[in-house]
């Protein structure tokens, strides 16, 4: 009875885990994702802009006015590249990769351990679950709750707006 | 007179197991009884020797993890450096080479000295072009925080065997997981830039994967029983050919 009610738990935070985090780090990867993919593109762009109308400046005549091109792409150039690599959003980037893969690590390894129908070789039940709450930066108990809410909004069928505001996990 | 009698107590028993061997008609009773515990200690002694092996090989693989946390650490802290500098030495060559075409623009007269200066900042800008394609087609930060990631995880690994080792002996399943692990973190953080590095603006975003995936790990089972069967042909870990074709030369 006990055992079935620790899967039950924890099929519940995993589901949560999915629902809400994965997809918070999805939706987050994808923005940063196209932010870095802009930068990297705009920066040469402008640094081409300067170098071209480099060649053009001079001090007389029709072409005087390329200098406010180079220095206003230049200085801009500057900034985007400051801005992407002082702000290191491929750091950023990276980091959310992990994330997402740990989240999806947990996932597989709750359910690689419920599958196991053999109960002498599973892992310690209990040792389990708070291993699968401290990776969650939770205790055991609050693990419990989490889940019971979970389990019993849906069973009321209220909407889920409310859980997702308390996300699985709190690191 | 006391401290003799241990003494030939010994010496008998010693004799005794000895004349085992011999073809004393007294004691041929004691001959089955010697030869059952030769098997089993010779069946002791293989086992201990499959155990000290796969000992070995864990180990082995242990001191490679740990030389891999050492690598990617360094790596990493390049990567870093290389971020700080690219970033540094780009900035200061667009902005020397801006002020550079601003006087051109400003300073009356003309000749060499401006044709220099204009000279001069479209190299500098070209320069600044090329390094910062190359800086954003790798992304050093990016990278940076790959081999920090790779270093976290290899970590874990070697306290998860060094633990391992510290509680029992490994065993070769032990050995046949780590081997599959380290496989894994490789692929998931390659060490070489050219060729193997990742993506870093892949279509859409997708998780890391440094571990084994279970649809995987029933293949290496195959190559498993295939490896046992090889394995039977081994004489202390090399296969009797190679030794033949030595003896030959």
């Amino acid at each position: 009875m006990d055992g079935v009610k620790n899967e039950m738990e924890l099929r519940e935070v995993v589901e949560v885990s999915k629902r809400k985090d994965f997809e918070d780090y999805e939706r987050l990867g994808n923005k940063v994702l196209k932010i870095s993919k802009s930068l990297a593109i705009l920066g040469p762009l402008l640094m081409g802009i300067a170098t071209i109308g480099s060649v053009f400046v001079d001090n007389i005549g029709w072409w005087s006015w390329t200098y406010l091109v180079t220095l206003l792409a230049g200085s801009l150039a500057a900034v985007v590249n400051s801005f992407e690599h002082g702000g290191q959003v491929g750091m950023v980037f990276e980091m959310y990769r992990f994330c997402g893969g740990f989240l999806r690590l947990l996932e597989e390894t709750v359910e690689v351990t419920l599958e196991e129908k053999d109960m002498e070789k599973r892992e310690n039940g209990e040792v389990f679950e708070n291993k699968v709450a401290m990776q969650l930066g939770r205790s055991g108990f609050e693990l419990r709750e989490l889940a019971s809410k979970s389990a019993s909004c849906r069973r009321e069928g209220i909407a889920m707006d409310e859980l997702l505001a308390s996300s699985s996990s709190k690191l | 007179m006391s401290l003799l009698v241990p003494k030939i107590s010994t010496t008998n028993s010693f004799q005794e197991t000895n004349a085992s061997t011999d073809t004393n008609p007294f004691e041929e009773n004691v001959k089955p009884k010697a030869l059952y515990d030769e098997s089993v200690r010779n069946l002791n002694t293989l086992n201990n020797k499959n155990k000290i092996t796969t000992t070995t090989k864990f180990l082995a693989i242990l001191e490679l993890v740990t030389d891999r946390v050492e690598m990617h650490h360094n790596v990493g802290k390049q990567r870093d450096n290389w971020n700080i500098l690219l970033l540094n030495s780009i900035n200061m060559i667009t902005l020397s080479a801006a002020t550079m075409s601003g006087l051109v623009a400003t300073c009356p007269g003309s000749g060499a000295p401006l044709l220099g200066l204009k000279l001069s900042s479209t190299l500098l800008f070209c320069a600044a072009t090329g390094l910062l394609l190359v800086m954003n087609k790798i992304q050093p930060s990016q990278l940076a925080e790959e081999q920090r990631n790779a270093t976290r995880l290899f970590k874990c690994l070697q306290t998860k065997m060094e633990a391992t080792v510290a509680l029992e002996s490994p065993s070769e399943e032990d050995v046949n997981d780590v081997i599959l692990k380290v496989l894994a973190l490789d692929r998931a953080y390659p060490l070489p830039l050219l060729g193997a590095m990742l993506e870093k603006f892949p279509e859409k975003f997708e998780p890391a994967v440094w571990w084994p995936r279970p649809d995987k790990i029933s293949q290496p089972h195959k190559e498993k029983t295939k490896r046992e069967k090889m394995e039977e042909g081994l004489v202390n870990g090399w296969s009797e050919e190679r030794n033949g074709t030595e003896g030959g030369c």
